[in-house]
């Protein structure tokens, strides 16, 4: 049964958000920026340790709800959860907290996502095989074998392909990949917390950077980052008691689409199509959960561990038509002054890359009219979460 | 370093090995006449025969690597995805040596590769 209204719709919020620096070497273990995150976003609520009783995670993380729990001096657990995978779950995070809320199961939801993603040992830059193991790959469901083999071995090879494809079907150029990439920029230039906030760049540094897996240069890759965020997730009532009040969630969406294929990434290539990501499918309920369409929305967190995949994007969630992503990028639209501002804290390309979580903080921050580079219209903002394999995206909206 | 090389004795994919050992490029049928690819043995659409493709097919996609990820393939290499002529939208991909010239559509043909004794199948203009 497919619903027209949500719900869930507007009757949690995020009552606080926190942070850690983003950096190359963090010098900190995953646990302490996890718990550093956390700290800061219950600050920022007004909300004490001792009132948190659900957490949830990422599957791609490190810390366990347990540890976290534990450092943090909560004192029960009545809930957790876990979604993934990686970075097509902030948004899923979220709607599991909201989901624990308003099924009874928990009060106050700290979501988090901490990584050492540079100087860890799990650089998602790098091949997915142990090099020092058998040479043997594939198998289990993973489908490796059909990609492994190949010298297909990170995710950004699949994007590139991804990527050609598009400029294949709808005549999509470097340039209008560019526009994504430097919009991204012009907003970490403004926000002192991004990692690239004294880099400025223009279309000739595009163009001359280095090329990692033609089409797709360096400067349409995103950072990789070591850091954590948090946020706090309650009810609206109790988040309006809290010293921020109610970014209020309008509505949360998830979906796979229709077969998705299994494994990690790679599959995607086998989909009948893949220049439509399952955001196509998350777009179409989240606006009939929120009853409202793209028209309204003012500013957008698009998810961008490359350029292409926020270009797909939207398209997907209806900003232009399924081919125009390009012309629409490059027509200005996505800058502080366009019709779409998006990435309005630099995004992952130019902010960092905490795997979509710092999307939902920046979101929180353009609801509160705190934003270092805010939007004119910001009642309701989009934050989606990574595409494909699957993908979630959530709206929040200015209490009002 | 040395190249990986496909697990061959996956259920899922161990026919489609087995079939590449003899210089076949098999397809998995599912139960409603259309191919399960990846090959997958099991759910809505089990697969109930397997059919050899004739190898021909056309260039989907591709990108050039000019970086290093994997040191058994240094920079630059091209992966190339290949969609059958034979079975639309059945994709393979493919290790292509330096930076050839390819273009959408350009059509391509299978050959079988020895790694350590695995015939891997790969793609090369027709």
């Amino acid at each position: 049964m497919s619903l027209d209204y949500a719900p869930h719709r507007d009757r949690c919020a995020i009552a606080g958000i926190g942070e850690t620096a983003y950096t190359k070497r963090s010098g900190m273990s995953e646990l302490a920026l996890a718990v550093t995150a956390c700290a800061n976003a219950l600050e920022d609520a007004g909300i004490r340790a001792s009132d948190v009783d659900g957490i949830v995670r990422n599957d791609f993380d490190l810390v366990t709800h347990n540890e976290l729990a534990d450092a943090l001096g909560i004192p029960n657990l009545t809930y957790w959860g876990i979604s993934g995978a990686g970075g097509s779950a902030a948004p899923a995070q979220v709607a599991q907290a909201v989901a624990a809320i308003e099924s009874g199961q928990a009060s106050t939801v700290l979501v988090f996502r901490a990584l050492n993603g540079r100087s860890g040992a799990d650089r998602y830059s790098q091949t997915r095989r142990a090099t020092d193991g058998p040479p043997e790959v594939g198998g289990g469901s993973t489908y490796d074998e059909y990609f492994l083999p190949y010298g297909l071995a990170a995710a950004g090879q699949a994007y590139s392909m991804v990527a050609r494809r598009h400029m294949i079907e709808y005549g999509t150029t470097s340039e209008q990949l560019a526009a994504i990439a430097l919009a991204c920029r012009e907003r970490a230039n403004a926000n002192p917390r991004a990692q690239m906030h004294e880099r400025k760049m223009t279309m000739a540094d595009y163009e001359a950077a280095r090329m990692i897996s033609d089409p797709l240069r360096l400067f349409d890759y995103c950072l990789e980052t070591d850091g954590a965020c948090a946020v706090v997730v309650t009810s609206a009532e109790r988040a309006r008691d809290g010293r921020r009040g109610a970014a209020l969630i309008r509505a949360v969406s998830m979906a796979t689409g229709p077969a998705p294929k299994g494994g990690v990434l790679f599959p995607i290539l086998f989909r009948d199509s893949y220049t439509t990501f399952p955001s196509a499918a998350v777009a179409e309920t989240l606006y009939r959960r929120a009853g409202v369409g793209p028209g309204e929305i003012g500013v957008a967190q698009i998810y961008d561990c490359f350029t292409i995949t926020a270009l797909i994007q939207l398209e997907d969630y209806g900003f232009c038509v399924k081919g125009e992503g390009g012309p629409f990028a490059a027509s200005g639209a996505l800058r502080l002054e366009g019709r779409l501002p998006i990435n309005t804290g630099g995004g992952h390309l130019s902010e960092g890359y905490i795997h979509g979580l710092n999307h939902v903080v920046e979101g929180v921050r353009q609801i509160r009219g705190e934003s270092t580079s805010q939007a004119p219209d910001s009642e309701l903002c989009l934050v989606t979460g990574g595409s494909p394999p699957a993908s979630s995206a959530l709206i929040l909206r200015r209490d009002t | 370093m040395s190249l990986p090389v496909p697990r061959t004795s996956d259920p899922d994919s161990a026919e489609f090995w087995a079939g590449a050992a003899r210089g076949e490029l098999l397809v998995a049928i599912g139960q409603d006449g259309t191919p399960v690819h990846p090959p997958r043995l099991t759910g809505a659409n089990t697969p109930v025969r397997w059919v050899k493709a004739s190898g021909a097919a056309t260039v989907h996609t591709w990108t050039v690597s000019r970086h290093t990820v994997d040191p058994a393939f240094p920079a630059p290499y091209t992966v190339v995805l290949v969609e059958l002529d034979d079975h639309p939208g059945v994709r393979f991909a493919g290790h292509l040596p330096g930076t050839p010239e390819l273009r959408a559509g350009m059509p391509m043909r299978v050959r079988f590769e020895d790694r350590d004794g695995v015939a891997v199948p790969q793609w090369i203009p027709a």
